[in-house]
């Protein structure tokens, strides 16, 4: 049972790990992007596990939806090292390949990468939001960057402009802890207009309809507000 | 002590830009300054190994410093090798099984745009037709409308032909428009590009295409008036959006 999430033939890891990470806000694409990694991964014959949070468990909790329809079965789980037992550790060690979706709410990113990737020799293939919506680092996702072998930040769509947006910024003007919602509560901006940011603000709550998320909602992350 | 002589005596003990700066003074100090034995102790004090070989590596090491004492700045884009009239799009819309919308777009269709209707559509989205930065859109005719519910998985798919060859690539790969813009009304759908094996350093790039819908709609429907389609990860210009799709894998 425990080793049924992974997939992809039995291959013995590499020797040296290596650690990937897919940033950005919010809509930029980063589960697209891990998915189109742990498919070639796949395609390649190496074993994979996908873990995810599961503190937000609005959507399936046993998988991972791509924003073009495609499903991949994921652990969901509060913390990373929890992993190895769950999963089994024989069935651990015949892994090569670990991704990491919504990354930002796992507080040891740090630790479970470290120990994956330099003493198990796993590569590690990371996602999760950089920043929160005041533009601050987000949770242990930024962290990680001094031991990633590769860093990759995605841009989504100003959704005032079109341009390339790089931050997420709240429509409303709620101020608890953690506000968990998708594009009803957020959405991607440029510079010029997350600078200018409440008159976005007032704009889209003055807005017909709050935006909506259709096909498949697993694309809907969280920001904390701080 | 000749002038030309005091001349041949100081020029190999300048820096290399202002050789050139004296081969600018007048036409006797150029012709003793063009000389390339000069160049060629620029060039043996900045790369000793490249003049251990009996001729230089161009034509001359004038040439050779000239290109090379500094770094490239970021070069203009050559002539792109095809041209919007080359081109043609192919552009189907589904809503689950249901075709919404099939269409052969030319290359210049697609380039020359088209201005908003005149009334019922958002100031934001009037605003981005009507700037001067470049896009590449085109109008719905007949208009058509999309369901905007949660669970209507609406996707598109966007091929591009070449007449100058006949050869065909994908842009758009069955992709769902999973992200509705209810301020500026649009639906925004991407698929990465598959890049020529030519080009194989290149990273992910993606390729957008947005419906542009009306203001006035019901919340169920939503009227799509135009589309647009754009490379904005990589090209901003029409140059730019033609030599990306060049380097798309023609099959």
């Amino acid at each position: 049972m425990a080793s049924s999430l992974g997939v992809g033939s039995s291959h013995s890891h590499s020797s040296s790990g290596e650690i990937h990470l897919f940033v950005g806000p919010m809509f930029a694409g980063k589960t697209t992007s891990l998915l189109r990694r742990i498919k070639s991964e796949v395609d390649n014959g190496r074993n994979v596990a996908m873990l995810k949070s599961s503190k937000d468990n609005r959507y399936a909790v046993d998988s991972v939806v791509t924003h073009d329809g495609i499903k991949f079965p994921c652990w969901a789980l509060p913390d990373l090292m929890l992993f190895k037992d769950k999963y089994g550790h024989e069935a651990y060690q015949k892994l090569d390949v670990i991704g990491i979706d919504e990354a930002q709410f796992f507080e040891d990113l740090y630790d479970f990468c470290c120990k994956a990737a330099d003493e198990d020799g796993k590569i590690v293939v990371v996602a999760g939001l950089d920043g929160d919506y005041m533009r601050r680092s987000f949770g242990s996702v930024l962290h990680i960057i001094p031991i990633a072998d590769t860093v990759t930040k995605l841009t989504a769509r100003c959704e005032l402009c079109g341009k390339r947006a790089f931050f997420t910024l709240r429509k409303t003007g709620e101020k608890q802890t953690e506000l968990i919602g998708g594009a009803d509560l957020y959405m991607p901006v440029c510079r010029h207009h997350y600078v200018n940011g409440q008159v976005v603000v007032e704009a889209a709550m003055k807005s017909v309809f709050g935006s909506q998320k259709v096909g498949c909602g697993s694309l809907i992350e969280t920001a904390p507000v701080v | 002590m000749e002038s030309e002589e005091v001349l041949k005596a100081v020029f190999p003990l300048l820096e290399g830009v202002d050789l050139a700066s004296c081969m600018a003074v007048c036409k006797q100090w150029n012709d003793i300054a063009k000389d390339d034995f000069f160049w060629k102790c620029m060039c043996a004090n900045r790369w000793p190994s490249i003049c251990k070989r009996p001729n230089p590596l161009t034509e001359t090491y004038y040439k050779l410093y000239k290109t090379f004492h500094k770094r490239q700045q970021r070069r203009t884009l050559l002539p792109p090798r095809i041209s919007f009239d080359d081109l043609e799009f192919f552009i189907d819309i589904w809503a689950e099984d249901i075709l919404l919308f099939s269409e052969a777009v030319s290359g210049s269709v697609l380039q020359s745009g088209f201005r908003s209707p005149a009334s019922g559509v958002c100031d934001l989205l009037k605003y981005h037709l009507e700037s001067s930065e470049y896009k590449m859109t085109f109008p719905v005719e007949p208009r058509f409308t999309i369901p905007s519910g949660q669970n209507q998985n609406v996707s598109v798919s966007v091929m591009v032909g070449r007449k100058d060859t006949n050869k065909v690539a994908c842009i758009i790969n069955k992709s769902m428009f999973d992200y509705i813009e209810r301020s500026s009304y649009r639906a925004l759908a991407y698929d990465y590009l598959d890049i020529s094996p030519g080009y194989p350093f290149l990273p992910g790039i993606r390729a957008w295409i947005s419906l542009l819908f009306m203001e006035e709609g019901s919340e169920d429907l939503m009227d799509v008036f135009g589309i647009q389609m754009d490379f904005c990860d990589v090209a901003n210009s029409k140059e730019e959006v033609l030599w990306l799709l060049d380097m798309l894998d023609w099959k």
